[in-house]
Order: C-alpha cells, then structure tokens, then sequence
C-alpha cells in the first residue's frame, strides 16, 4: 500500500516538477525584469529632481484643478485632523469633497462642527447613479474649499465615491482613502504627469506606505519608521517589493492596471464616461483603470498614458493582526477575480494591446491563480518530506528519490523570494532612502525573510481563500475596521491600529466564513 | 526524476545565494557610503554656505572674496550659488551672476545646451533661466525643438524664468509642430515675462493657429492689458475657432472693460455654443453696470439650464444690485424664482460678518 502511495507520488513529481520549474522561471523572471525596470525608473527620476519643476506646477495659474473626494463611514477618530491636512496640501486650486457614506457614529457632527459647515442647495447634475440617497450637502461657512456629502449607506465605497465624483467640480478627481495621510507636496507630485502631458495622462497613481510606526503631526508624517507589531513590519518589505517597484516597472512597461484606491488621480470627464465606479466589484480601484484601458482602446487611442508616481506620497495604516490582514487580502483576491471575470473580453485579445496580452493574463495565472500552485507546492514538498521520512525509517531508497527536487526546489524558491524582497531594499536604499536607522534597516531585512517563510504562505491561503469566495458568490462584504486615528501632537502610529469592531466583530466572521467555506 | 530540472536549480540555488550577498554587500555599503559623504557634504557646505549667505546680506555684495574659498572647493561652491540662484533676488542674484559668469560657468552651461544626455541639456537650460541672462535667450530657445520632450518642458520653463519678451514667439510656436510642448506651460512662461510680452501677445492674436490666437487672448487678459480690448472683441465677434471666442470672452470679462458688454451680450445668443454663452455670462458679471445687469436678468430665464445657472451666479457675485435682480426675480412667478431663490441664499450666507463663499462649483466656474 505504502508503495503504491510512492509509486503514485514519484509519478505526479515527474510530471509537476516540469510545470511548476516552467511557472517558477516565468514568474520570477517578470518580477526580476520589474525591479529592473522599476530601477531605471527610479535612476532617471533622481537625475532629474534638479530639474523637475514641482514649484513651476505650484505657481502655474494653468496647473489644473483637483477635487479631492473622501469617502468616510464611521471615521469619526481621525476625520478631523485628516480633513485639515488635506486642506493645508500644497497645491494651487483643489477641493476637498467628503462623502459621509452614512455614518452611525459622530463622523458628520464632527465635520459640521469644526467647518461650521452650512447647508448648500443640492441642485446637483447626477452624471452617475447612485444607489445610496443624498440628504444633504454642506459646504464650509469660512470659505475653505470643503463640501462634505450626506448620503446613505450602500455599503459600498464606489457608490460613495460616484457620489463625490457628481459633486466634484474640478477636472481632475482624486480618490483618497479617509485614513491616509498626504505628504503636504502629494498633488504636486501626482499631477505633474498631467501639466507635463495633458494630452496622453489619463490617470496616475500615487505610491502608499505604511504609516505604521511613523511619527504623526498634524495629520501629516514628519518621520517615517519602523512598526514595532512584525506582521505590519513585513508588509512595510511587502508594499515596497510589490507595489513600489511592481507598480513602477508596470507603469515603465506601460501596462498599470492597479491604481490604489487610497491615492489615485482621474480625469473626471474619463470617469464620468465610464458611468463611475462599479459598485458590484470590491476591486472597484483596478476595476477602474481596466475599464479605462478598455474605454480609451475601445475609442482607438494607443497613445494615452497611466503613470505611477514612486515618489512616496501617501501613507495608510496596514492591518497589524492576522484577522484583519486576512480579510483585506480575501477582499483583494475576491476583487482581482471580479475584475479580470468582468473584463475577459480584453484577455488574450491583440485589439487591447500589452494590457490584453501580457498584463491581463499576467493577473489570471501569477497573481489569481498563483496561489493555487504555491498551495500545490507546499502540500506537494510537505509530502515529499514526509515521504522521505519514511523511506529512511523503512530503509525503501527510492523513497528519497524526488525529495531531492522538491526540497532543492523550495530553497531555491524561497532564496528567490528574499532575492526579490532583497532587491526591493536595496532600490529603497539607492533611491528615497526613507529608513534613517541601522535598526531599521536590519529589521526589513529580518522582515523580507519572515516575508518568505510563513507570511507568503499565509497570504497563499487567504488570497485562495478570496478565489474560492468569489467562485462560490459568496455576498461582498467590506467589514468594518475601527481605526485608532492620529492625534494632533506628535505621536508614534501604534502598532494595534485596525483593530476590529467588537461590536460586530462575531456577525463579520461568521459572514466571512459561511461565503468562504 | 529528471537530472535537468535538479541540476538547473543547484545551479539556481548558487546564483542566488550569490546575489543575496551581493545585495546585502549593496544595501550595507550604500548605507555607509552615504553616511559619509552626507556628512562630508555637510561639513563642507557648512563651512562655505555662511559665508556666502553673509556676503549676500550686503547692501552691494562683493562676491570677489568667494573666488579664494572656490580655489578649494570649485564644484561645491558652484553647485551652492546655481542652487541658491532661483531663491534670490535684487542686488544679490545680479552679484552671483556676475560671479558665475566672471568664472565662466554661464558660457558652460550655454555650450552644455549642446550635449548629448537629456540631463545634461536639461539642466544647462534650468541654470541658464535661473541665470536670466538674455544672451542665453537663443540657446534656449533652440531646446524648444530638442527631440526629448523632458528637455523642451525644462526649455519652456526657463525662458519663463529669463523673462526675455523676444522669446514669445518662439513659445507660440512650440505650441505646435510635431514636438508640441503643453499649453498651461507655455502660458505660464509667458505670464512670468510680464507686461513686456504683451506687444507679442497682440501681435500672436494673427496667427493662423487657433491655439497659439487662444493662448494669446487668454494671457493678454491676466495681463490686464487694456490695450487689447479692441482686438479681444474682434476675435470674440468673427473668430472661426469656438477655443478662441471662449478665451476672448474671459478675458475681456478679465479686464472690465465696458466696450465688453455689448459683443458679451450678443455671445450670449442662443446660436452660439453653450459654453460660450456661459463664458459671456461670467464675464459680464465681472465687467458690471446696468446693461451687464439687465443681459443677466433676461439670461436667469434661458432655457438652457447651465446659461441660466451661470447667469444668476454671475449676479450673485456682484453685490447689492445682483442681488436686488436676483430677489426680484426669485418672488416673480416664473420658472427662474427657483434658479433665482438657490442662489440668493448662496449669496446671503452671511452670518455675524462672515462672508460666505459661494460653493466650490461656483468658484471653478469662475477661476477656470
């Protein structure tokens, strides 16, 4: 029996080893090929910075208008400070539109009270639909320029942000997540693309950090660090490897399909056409630009442009408990299967150009579906090493025989991994350079370690778990995450921000686990 | 199994382990590296950034004594006073250029426009406008053709920054062609020229581009020039291009001049595009007077919503007497009360002596 179970073994091995050898080298080669080309990007923009003109972009008269839209339920803790560092952002002419997506806690008497907010006529143009009813829109009685939308809870952020983007008066809109915190030079820094190009950008999107462990005055970072929780420390290695120097490469290759939905820049009118964001998907951020790239080629343009700013611009608490973590990543997987279902028509389809052929499918087998390999990969040597065991005490050597392999394999693939993770650091190190300290920099490398050995694993798991999610239509569900907030003097972002809700805490995982499992 | 796919990956396994060390070496050292040089750079600059600062707060600076602390640290020196350029004005910026120039560092940066990297001409034109000599104009000039489009947006600013008006036509040329630069930024080089373009800028309202006749009629209002008025109209009245009659439009609504109000008012015709006729009507509420007035109070009943719309927010703005229309209007029976009633209260937001700025739409409407 137990040689049959060898025999079967050694047979699946023969004919894994070949595909996952294959997937391996393809996968790693487009993350090696990104970093490099996310390198150059970063070299030609630092020759540059002397030359750059961002205070040209301040002083232009011509710089183009921003309406910065704040979708906010229940942001009751640090919507104030956050409000007031988005209106002291360095720009010439922008607006700050919150849209209280029917809050239930003070989220809205705050805002009313500190603004001295007033009711202004709602005889607004709908270009887009929403679900969710306006009740009120207020505007600030000093004359900053703030509107804040009272609508209710669709229990989606689109429909929030579609309600914004109605109101918002600007030519460009920026979608910012009401807990990021801006650095003060943010818009400049995004909309530079725009004034250099107006023509051919269509979007661009600003890079996110980790605000975990950084000191936090008024609403804005004035020193980056390290968090002092490990799971929040990995994903500060995690968000440079994937989103920095993946974003960046994309965006050099010209194939961005991911613009985060904390800090993302539109053309409203592009936007407008497209009907808003779709609020059936929870990847409503990439849902967006791949539906841009669809629209614009759909029209003929090839020679529009979406543009990642490495320049680090924005900063987000990142989940510091397992749970919460876990939901995010669910909610990731969930949503990048919606979009790539929703958008098939593009896959492998030459009229969609490099979006169509290689970043489309890219997302299907690496990014979706990747952790069903991984998982594969995992069992596999977990089983090849139990094998193994075996063999040496029944003293069988064939046994031995593809465990050479597949533990050879996972070295291998986990050295790879700290490779990347090793060259993310090290692009950071020449670049922007944001870990002062010796102490940090060792703890991101002990980080970019832990990253490969348990951490990946994990997120394996959650993200199959979000595939399974959405294959089984489970009902989409945002959750709620209760966010400590910033204080207005300085402090040190604590490491056990999102926190989750207790009240509803019980009702969230249950949901979560009936649509899983 | 094979032998291929294991030998591959003992290979890959070494190569790997190699460069895990190469990029710890890397990191480690960058670290290093630029610990020192910053604080090398820092005791360096220390040293001759306070005495360049105090030689500056001279009443006439007598920047001589900087050629003895350049024979030490040359290329330290020069990068400080290029750095410090833009930042300075009056007495102490003629005094660096003329520091810069007795070195020979502006006739580098004029031969450095011929280079072959995109940074080096880049930055060549960069120090040359902050330099604002007007010898450079033509160097400078010539990089608005460069085949990289990086260095004919740098080449733009910094005629901008010369502020020479002898390069105005060659920024509206820029403006087409098959290496187009962007509008804004050209707009904005001209409006850091000053009142001296604006013979240029009257001169561009000729040209058979309609872009380069749009940015002029745009400029020449922010320039507040009074003395385009006549020609504004002209374009406002007969120009082929709708960009062109906008612009026209909006600067005449700019300068307030009453000559505006008739062809503003006959802009504001049905036949003409909406956003001309939205245009006409914020401009007229600039301008003001009774006819202005009396255009906008029959304009608050147009059909067209967004005419309407922009007419009674061009009254609410112009104090007690569009505000007297705006009442008279709002207890009429008519489909504009409530248009009229709206913004009547924007316009009377007023509490405890606190002005009430008109909504963020509002506001666009007019600054854009």
């Amino acid at each position: 029996m137990m040689r049959v179970l060898v025999d079967a073994m050694q047979n699946w091995l023969d004919h894994f080893e070949w595909f996952i050898l294959a997937y391996f080298i393809i996968l790693n080669s487009i993350s090696l090929l990104l970093t490099i080309m996310a390198s150059v990007e970063f070299a030609k923009y630092f020759r540059r910075v002397p030359f750059a003109g961002h205070d040209d972009v301040f002083a232009n008269p011509m710089t183009p208008g921003v309406s910065v839209i704040v979708p906010a339920f229940n942001e009751e803790v640090g919507i104030i400070d956050n409000v007031r560092a988005m209106l002291s952002l360095n720009y010439p002419l922008f607006e700050i539109v919150v849209v209280d997506d029917g809050s239930t806690d003070q989220t809205l008497e705050l805002l009313r009270e500190e603004f001295d907010l007033v009711p202004m006529p709602s005889r607004i143009e709908n270009p887009i639909e929403t679900v969710g009813e306006i009740k009120a829109v207020y505007a600030a009685r000093r004359g900053e320029p703030l509107v804040v939308v009272h609508k209710g809870n669709a229990g989606s952020r689109s429909d929030a942000i579609n309600a914004g983007l109605n109101i918002a008066s600007m030519p460009l809109v920026c979608t910012v997540d009401a807990d990021s915190l801006l650095d003060p030079d943010a818009l400049l820094r995004v909309v530079k693309p725009f004034v250099d190009d107006p023509e051919h950008v269509v979007a661009t999107g600003g890079v996110v950090r980790p605000a975990n462990g950084c000191v936090v005055e008024a609403g804005t970072i004035v020193e980056p660090g390290m968090p002092k929780n490990w799971l929040a420390r990995i994903q500060v290695v995690e968000y440079l490897r994937s989103f920095l120097l993946g974003r960046t490469g994309w965006s050099a290759a010209q194939g961005l399909l991911v613009i985060s939905g904390a800090f993302g820049l539109f053309r409203r009118d592009l936007v407008i056409a497209l009907g808003g964001l779709d609020r059936h998907t929870m990847g409503e951020d990439a849902e967006l630009v791949a539906h841009l790239h669809k629209h614009l080629r759909r029209q003929g343009r090839r020679d529009y442009k979406i543009v990642f700013v490495s320049e680090p611009v924005c900063w987000t608490e990142v989940p510091s408990t397992a749970s919460v973590l876990a939901r995010q990543r669910r909610r990731w997987s969930r949503g990048l299967a919606e979009v790539l279902w929703k958008h098939r028509s593009m896959m492998f389809n030459p009229r969609y150009g490099r979006i169509g052929i290689v970043v489309l499918p890219y997302y299907l087998f690496f990014e979706l579906l990747g952790p069903i390999v991984e998982l594969l990969g995992v069992v596999t040597l977990a089983g090849v090493v139990a094998l193994s065991i075996a063999g040496q005490v029944f003293d069988y050597p064939n046994w031995l025989i593809s465990s050479e392999f597949a533990i050879l394999f996972a070295v291998v693939a986990l050295g790879y991994g700290f490779f990347l993770s090793l060259a993310a650091l090290t692009v950071e190190e020449f670049s922007y350079a944001r870990m002062a300290s010796w102490k940090g920099l060792v703890v991101s490398l002990v980080a970019s370690v832990l990253e490969n050995i348990g951490y990946r694993q994990l997120l394996c798991w959650w993200r199959f778990q979000g595939l399974v999610w959405w294959l089984r239509r489970g009902k989409s569900t945002w959750g709620v995450m209760t966010r400590q907030g910033y204080a207005t003097k300085s402090i040190v972002v604590p490491a056990v921000a999102f926190e989750d809700d207790p009240t509803s805490r019980e009702e969230r995982v249950s949901e979560l686990e009936d649509s899983v499992q | 199994m094979t032998i291929a796919p294991t030998l591959f990956l003992q290979v890959a396994l070494v190569g790997v382990a190699s460069l895990l060390v190469v990029f710890g070496v890397a990191v480690t050292a960058r670290r290093t590296q630029r610990s020192i040089a910053i604080a090398r750079y820092e005791k360096r600059a220390g040293v001759l950034r306070p005495q360049l600062l105090r030689l500056l707060a001279e009443d006439e600076p007598d920047l001589s004594s900087l050629d003895d602390l350049a024979r030490a640290d040359a290329k330290l020196l020069e990068s400080l006073v290029w750095h410090l350029l833009p930042k300075v004005r009056g007495a102490s910026r003629v005094a660096l250029v003329d520091w810069l120039d007795r070195r020979g560092a502006i006739a580098r940066a004029r031969a450095r426009t011929h280079r072959r990297g995109v940074v080096g001409r880049a930055l060549a034109a960069e120090h040359l406008g902050s330099a604002g000599r007007p010898e450079a104009t033509d160097d400078i000039a010539r990089l608005l053709n460069d085949r990289s489009q990086e260095v004919r947006l740098v080449a733009v600013r910094a005629l901008g920054k010369l502020g020479d008006a002898r390069s105005v036509p060659n920024l509206l040329d820029s403006l087409s062609g098959p290496r187009p630069v962007p509008v804004s930024l050209v707009s904005m080089a001209i409006i850091h020229i000053g009142p001296a373009a604006i013979d240029e800028l009257i001169e561009g309202l000729a040209r058979q581009t309609a872009g380069a006749r749009a940015v002029c009629a745009e400029l020449l209002g922010q320039h507040g020039a009074l003395q385009a008025a006549k020609w504004l109209v002209a374009l406002l009245e007969s120009d082929p291009s709708d960009e062109v009659r906008q612009r026209a439009a909006s600067s005449l609504g700019r300068l307030g001049v009453p000559q505006g109000v008739e062809p503003l008012t006959r802009a504001m015709a049905p036949s003409n595009p909406e956003r001309l006729r939205t245009i006409a009507a914020t401009a007229l509420g600039h301008i003001g007077g009774s006819n202005a007035l009396g255009a906008l109070q029959n304009g608050i009943a147009d059909e067209n919503p967004a005419v309407a719309s922009a007419c009674a927010s061009a009254l609410s703005a112009m104090g007690e007497k569009g505000v007297a229309i705006l009442e008279l209007v709002a207890t009429s029976e008519n489909q504009a009360s409530e248009l009229a009633s709206d913004w009547l209260m924007r316009a009377r937001k007023d509490d405890g002596g606190t002005h009430f700025r008109a909504s963020p739409r509002v506001v666009t409407r007019r600054l854009l």
